[in-house]
């Protein structure tokens, strides 16, 4: 295993930065058997959740100005944490997990409101406002293309036998096999801008601006439709394990239907619905309505709220492992909030966020504002493999980001023990500041011991009872 | 709106050529109590917002107009258009206000109302022409005193009705209770029908569903001038 020094274009809130060296692992730690988050809301059911850990506090990972302006787009992850998104540009991007592009696939329509979905052997399917779904390889160059009837504002999502379901602004939902050919599409009453879920038997649910929730058979015939009082734009249903499909209607009400047409509950919300319903596995839903999130018990009562100052459009990110929600908001900021409804953190975007929040590797959370800018946060690749085997035989201890401007993250191979400390020594050998911490993870404010910043340079952190070590550039 | 003088009708609403005719005349009238409190004689209230109605073109005359807050529709005042179709109201002051003017034709909307702002104390507004003339929009199911079952998602109810044939900006459908309290309201779009599943979206019915028993159903168009139209109501019931 080797480190390697890469070079990336970053971009840190309104202002480029002079390139930025971030220090990354090859190797084959990085990959795991599946993909992180292969569509639009995660799985084919929709449900928003995650096993993975979410950031735990609002330390920026990276950004990336990926082109002009992503609205409804959201990212998909591959198993090595790739991230795939579109913008306005007519590009799709795709950046490795320490935010460097790997490649950019150019099509004739912008990419600004569909997600990329990854396919069973990598394919990454998107559509395109010129009307057409793109096939692209893993290399990044163009497999195949299908032309539908009008402009593809949804993200495709896969079901069995590789069936590529998306919507299309011409009213239509189609089902495209992955050599390209029409399966069969179904024609509803108003644009079909609302992603299709998959539930567990196969029916394809998706939402129209006719106002009907639809469910189709899986060979695209209607098993049944439900009607609300608005339309159904933007938000996509999702199903639960258990056969219930959760939708918001522009009506205001968030509805709760059996796959056997009961109805469980219509929880009336007072605002528009955009954002797509998060599930989890106890049967709550976080959903955004108007300027708030939403958290609704699972007899459709609502168990609390909280308050953006912009809409939410953005659909929820439910972390299962930590019982956080992170969710965009129109006021520019990005929120993360435990699931009894207290604030766990925020962080300033200073852009509009419709897009929804996908995991990456380690506990990174990627999410796009509307200007184009790809944002992450939490650890990445460089830290999560904590202590490890260098050259010579000695093992490091790993800190992202690196460099940073000031606060450091260390996780560790094991659990640190409430004795243990680490400490920092700057380049004369003085110690600087003495960190402890319970678990794998620590962190330094980038202060000494005296609450004061520290000068720019390069530190030691070493953990004194192991021996273990590793160095940290801080720029100022 | 009146200050000043007699509660006569004459006074609070006149037709524009009354206007000029009114200021000359107000000393003389001995209707007008002269306002000593401020030794500048006796004050008229000034028409300073007037308007005209047609029916497809041609003047509407004798028609209900009411002046209204625009916040609460509250009713300020209220005239009948002359022979030429035209009104005019008196002393309106700073605010958003509209006007409504109802119908009385087979074939009229039931009613017309316009907003207009008044930015200063002393400003005179004319409103554009009112076309009370329905142009064939009418509704059409369910009908009139129809009995249908309480919809839900999964059978909604579909309301239906014709569009005018002069351009709308948009169409919505409303249901009111036997009391008119506002129950639901469609969003607005041009469109000639529209599904309800019977889940409130106004007042105390937000977030309930309609309980069985006798409702009002209207549809309400847009226009580009910025006036809304509503068509007649119908009565329904839900079983």
């Amino acid at each position: 295993m080797l480190d390697i020094q890469l070079g990336c274009q970053c971009r840190v809130g309104r202002a480029w930065a002079a390139t930025l060296f971030v220090l990354a692992t090859a190797g084959s730690d990085m990959v795991s058997a599946t993909d992180i988050w292969p569509v639009f809301r995660g799985d084919a059911r929709h449900s928003g959740v995650t096993e993975r850990d979410a950031p735990y506090d609002s330390m920026l990972a990276w950004s990336y100005a990926t082109g002009d302006s992503v609205l409804y787009a959201s990212p998909a992850v591959a198993a090595d944490g790739t991230v795939y998104i579109g913008n306005l540009d007519k590009e799709l991007v795709a950046l490795a997990a320490v935010g460097m592009p790997r490649w950019v696939f150019v099509g004739e329509g912008n990419f600004r409101y569909s997600s990329p979905a990854i396919g069973q052997d990598g394919t990454i399917y998107v559509g395109g406002s010129d009307g057409v779904l793109y096939a692209v390889r893993p290399d990044g160059t163009r497999k195949w293309t299908f032309t539908a009837g009008g402009p593809i504002k949804t993200s495709p999502n896969i079901g069995p036998g590789e069936i590529i379901y998306f919507g299309a602004d011409d009213g239509c939902l189609y089902a495209v096999r992955s050599d390209s050919t029409l399966a069969w599409s179904y024609t509803t009453g108003g644009i079909v801008r609302s992603s299709p879920a998959i539930g567990p038997d196969g029916t394809i649910f998706f939402g129209s601006a006719d106002h009907y929730l639809y469910a189709l058979w899986p060979n695209g015939t209607l098993r049944w439709r439900a009607a609300t009082g608005g339309e159904i734009k933007y938000c996509s249903p999702a199903v639960s394990s258990d056969n219930v499909v959760y939708f918001g209607s522009y009506d205001g009400y968030l509805y709760a239907v059996t796959i056997n047409q009961q109805l469980v509950y219509a929880t009336y919300t007072g605002h528009v619905i955009r954002s797509s319903p998060a599930l989890t596995p106890d049967g709550r839903v976080f959903i955004g309505s108007g300027n708030w999130l939403l958290a609704v018990k699972a007899d459709g009562t609502i168990d609390w709220e909280y308050g953006t100052e912009g809409e939410v459009t953005s659909s929820p990110l439910y972390s299962t492992d930590d019982e956080v929600v992170c969710v965009g908001a129109q006021d520019g900021v990005f929120y993360c909030v435990h699931d009894d409804g207290v604030l766990d953190w925020t962080y300033t975007v200073g852009e509009p966020l419709r897009s929804s929040p996908a995991p990456g590797y380690g506990n990174m959370v990627h999410v796009a504002d509307v200007t184009g800018v790809l944002w992450s946060f939490g650890i990445g690749p460089s830290v999560d493999v904590g202590e490890r085997e260098i050259a010579g035989g000695t093992r490091g201890l790993m800190a992202y980001p690196n460099p940073s401007t000031g606060r450091v993250a260390l996780r560790l191979a094991d659990d640190l023990r409430a004795e243990e400390r680490i400490v920092v020594l700057d380049a004369a050998g003085r110690c600087v500041a003495v960190l402890s911490g319970r678990g794998r993870d620590v962190r330094w404010d980038g202060r000494d011991r005296g609450g004061v910043q520290v000068a720019a340079g390069s530190y030691l952190f070493q953990r004194v009872a192991t021996g273990c070590s590793g160095r940290v550039l801080i720029l100022r | 709106m009146t200050a000043g003088c007699g509660s006569g009708s004459g006074w609070r609403a006149m037709t524009p050529r009354t206007i000029t005719a009114v200021v000359l005349a107000a000393g003389l009238l001995g209707g007008c109590e002269a306002d000593l409190h401020d030794d500048v004689g006796p004050r008229v209230p000034v028409p300073n917002v007037a308007g005209h109605v047609v029916r497809a073109g041609e003047a509407a005359e004798e028609l209900k107009v009411e002046l209204r807050r625009a916040a609460d529709a509250t009713v300020i005042d209220s005239t009948d258009t002359d022979d030429d179709g035209e009104f005019a109201f008196a002393d309106v002051g700073p605010g958003l206000w509209e006007v409504k003017v109802s119908g009385d034709e087979e074939g009229d909307f039931e009613a017309l109302t316009a907003e207009f702002t008044v930015a200063a104390p002393e400003s005179l507004m004319a409103l554009g022409a009112l076309d009370v003339w329905a142009y064939g929009a009418m509704p059409i199911e369910p009908e009139d005193g129809a009995r249908v079952a309480r919809p839900t998602l999964f059978a909604p109810l579909l309301l239906q009705w014709r569009l005018p044939s002069r351009a709308a900006d948009w169409a919505r459908a409303q249901v009111y209770d036997v009391a008119g309290e506002a129950v639901w309201f469609s969003d607005k779009r041009v469109s000639t029908e529209v599904t309800w599943n019977g889940l409130g979206s106004e007042g105390t019915y937000a977030g309930q569903f309609v309980p069985a028993g006798d409702y009002t159903w209207r549809v309400k168009v847009g226009f580009a001038d910025g006036s809304e139209a509503r068509l007649d109501r119908r009565q329904v019931r839900f079983e």
